[in-house]
């Protein structure tokens, strides 16, 4: 258990006096910097709210396309690296491409991967692609 | 400025601009460093000039070359040749000046050409504050119909290179290349590539000088239209569909979806304007295969931009904004090339 608030807590309130607070003071010619930095820590924010559970689904699914890749206790980003590694090879080899439902669980795969990626870094996006 | 002072920088611009354009002295009234560029450092320079065919007041920029650069950008001194074939070819671009190709006058190469007036920030041209976006949009693909009437062999622009004669396979090699040599790997982007690989249009035949930058964000326009086509560093020889692909990429319509080139209107009114002027007929299927490749490029130049910052080499937030990108891109190239396989871009 952490101390509260949380980095999330920290950074949702000095995202908000940033927006309201700061950044209406600022000369024009600093707006666009100010904007970057309020985009950075809201990307922050989300990345710390959503913790391990993209990565840990990431994972669940890599291990469904590669049943066979042997079960270890390496850190999580450790066994992702492996994992997309392969995935990539597989893809680039045309491997992946060899049957049809083959490929629709790698697209799929793919596709929730970026998905829940866009989710940090900007959900506007999925919202006006009405993919959320 | 690093070597020198902002002072005895536009000293030595005076000095040797003066003498270049054959005036007896060139006074700043004001130096200002523009935001943006990722590759070059651009400087507002207005200037009273004395004596010569330039004298008066003028509104200037100073090009010169940033710390660092990207890998496929081009010389101050190419872009300068650039600048002057497509003026040649009545291409509306700033009127270049002067260039001094080496490090003598101020300790970096630079060029001066003279100011356009108005904006080139997508996210205003978007909304068409001037009312006249439809007449814009297809007065954009007349420019880029200019801009493809220059063909190879051209000795003024052979720093280009040979032309190649496969421009797709040319262009899934690069960013092959590009790809492996990332520290990580990004399967979704080697999706596209794949796809870009089974599904590559045959050689076109029809290699043309192209722009490769040009979008909405590159082009300056004021209450009277197009001022002036800008960013030339990454112009190459290639198929004529790469540049009108990048233009309506999604990518580059900052959040206006609905207007599909450039964000500022109809895919229609930009494909009249460059067949009218260029006489070419558009294959909606070589444009669809280099959308695909326009996804994967920008994907490969934000990660590499993100690597700048990652790797200590500059320290920038933008830069680092960039790679928070890759993912949007990704997902584009996902839909992009299921679209195609389920046959829906017949035609």
């Amino acid at each position: 258990m952490r101390n509260r608030p949380v980095a999330r807590d920290l950074l949702e309130i000095a995202e908000r006096v940033f927006r309201d607070d700061l950044l209406p003071a600022l000369p024009a010619e600093k707006r666009y910097p100010a904007l970057m930095v309020a985009n950075a820590i809201a990307n922050a924010r989300r990345e710390i709210a959503a913790g391990e559970v993209p990565l840990a689904a990431e994972l669940v699914r890599l291990q469904a396309l590669y049943p066979d890749a042997p079960a270890t206790d390496e850190a999580l980003v450790i066994q992702l690296e492996r994992l997309n590694r392969h995935l990539a090879v597989d893809i680039r080899k045309g491997n992946a491409f060899i049957d049809r439902a083959r490929r629709e669980q790698i697209r799929t795969h793919l596709v929730q991967t970026a998905i829940e990626r866009v989710r940090e870094a900007n959900p506007k996006y999925l919202k006006n692609e009405g993919l959320e | 400025m690093g070597r020198v002072s902002e002072r005895e920088f536009s000293a030595n611009l005076e000095r040797f601009v003066a003498s270049e354009i054959g005036a007896s002295a060139v006074a700043t009234r004001e130096l200002r460093k523009l935001s943006g560029g990722a590759v070059q450092e651009n400087w507002a320079w207005d200037v009273a000039v004395e004596g010569g065919d330039l004298a008066g007041e003028r509104k200037w920029v100073v090009r010169t070359d940033r710390a660092s650069g990207v890998s496929e950008s081009l010389t101050r001194a190419q872009e300068y040749a650039l600048l002057l074939a497509a003026g040649d070819a009545g291409v509306a671009v700033p009127r270049p000046v002067a260039l001094c190709p080496d490090d003598k006058a101020t300790g970096r190469p630079f060029y001066v050409m003279e100011r356009c007036p108005g904006t080139a920030a997508g996210h205003r041209l978007v909304k068409d504050e001037f009312g006249f976006n439809e007449t814009l949009t297809e007065r954009m693909g007349r420019e880029l119909a200019k801009i493809h009437s220059i063909s190879p062999p051209r000795d003024d622009l052979d720093f280009l290179g040979a032309p190649p004669e496969y421009a797709e396979e040319f262009a899934i090699r690069k960013f092959q290349a590009y790809l492996d040599e990332l520290p990580e790997v990004y399967p979704a982007i080697q999706w596209g590539l794949s796809w870009a690989d089974r599904r590559r249009p045959d050689p076109s035949g029809d290699i043309v000088l192209t722009h490769h930058d040009y979008r909405t964000g590159n082009y300056m326009v004021d209450e009277n239209g197009l001022t002036g086509i800008l960013d030339w560093e990454f112009a190459g020889w290639s198929d004529p569909h790469e540049d009108i692909a990048w233009f309506c990429a999604k990518c580059w319509r900052f959040g206006r979806n609905d207007r599909e080139a450039g964000g500022i209107g109809a895919r229609e009114d930009f494909y009249r304007g460059y067949s009218s002027e260029s006489g070419r007929e558009i294959d909606p299927m070589r444009v669809h295969f280099w959308e695909v490749m326009a996804h994967i490029r920008w994907a490969v130049i934000a990660v590499q931009q993100a690597w700048r910052h990652l790797s200590g080499e500059e320290p920038n937030l933008e830069l680092a904004l960039t790679g928070r990108i890759v993912p949007e891109l990704e997902l584009e190239i996902l839909m992009l090339t299921e679209e195609a396989d389920e046959g829906r871009v017949e035609s």
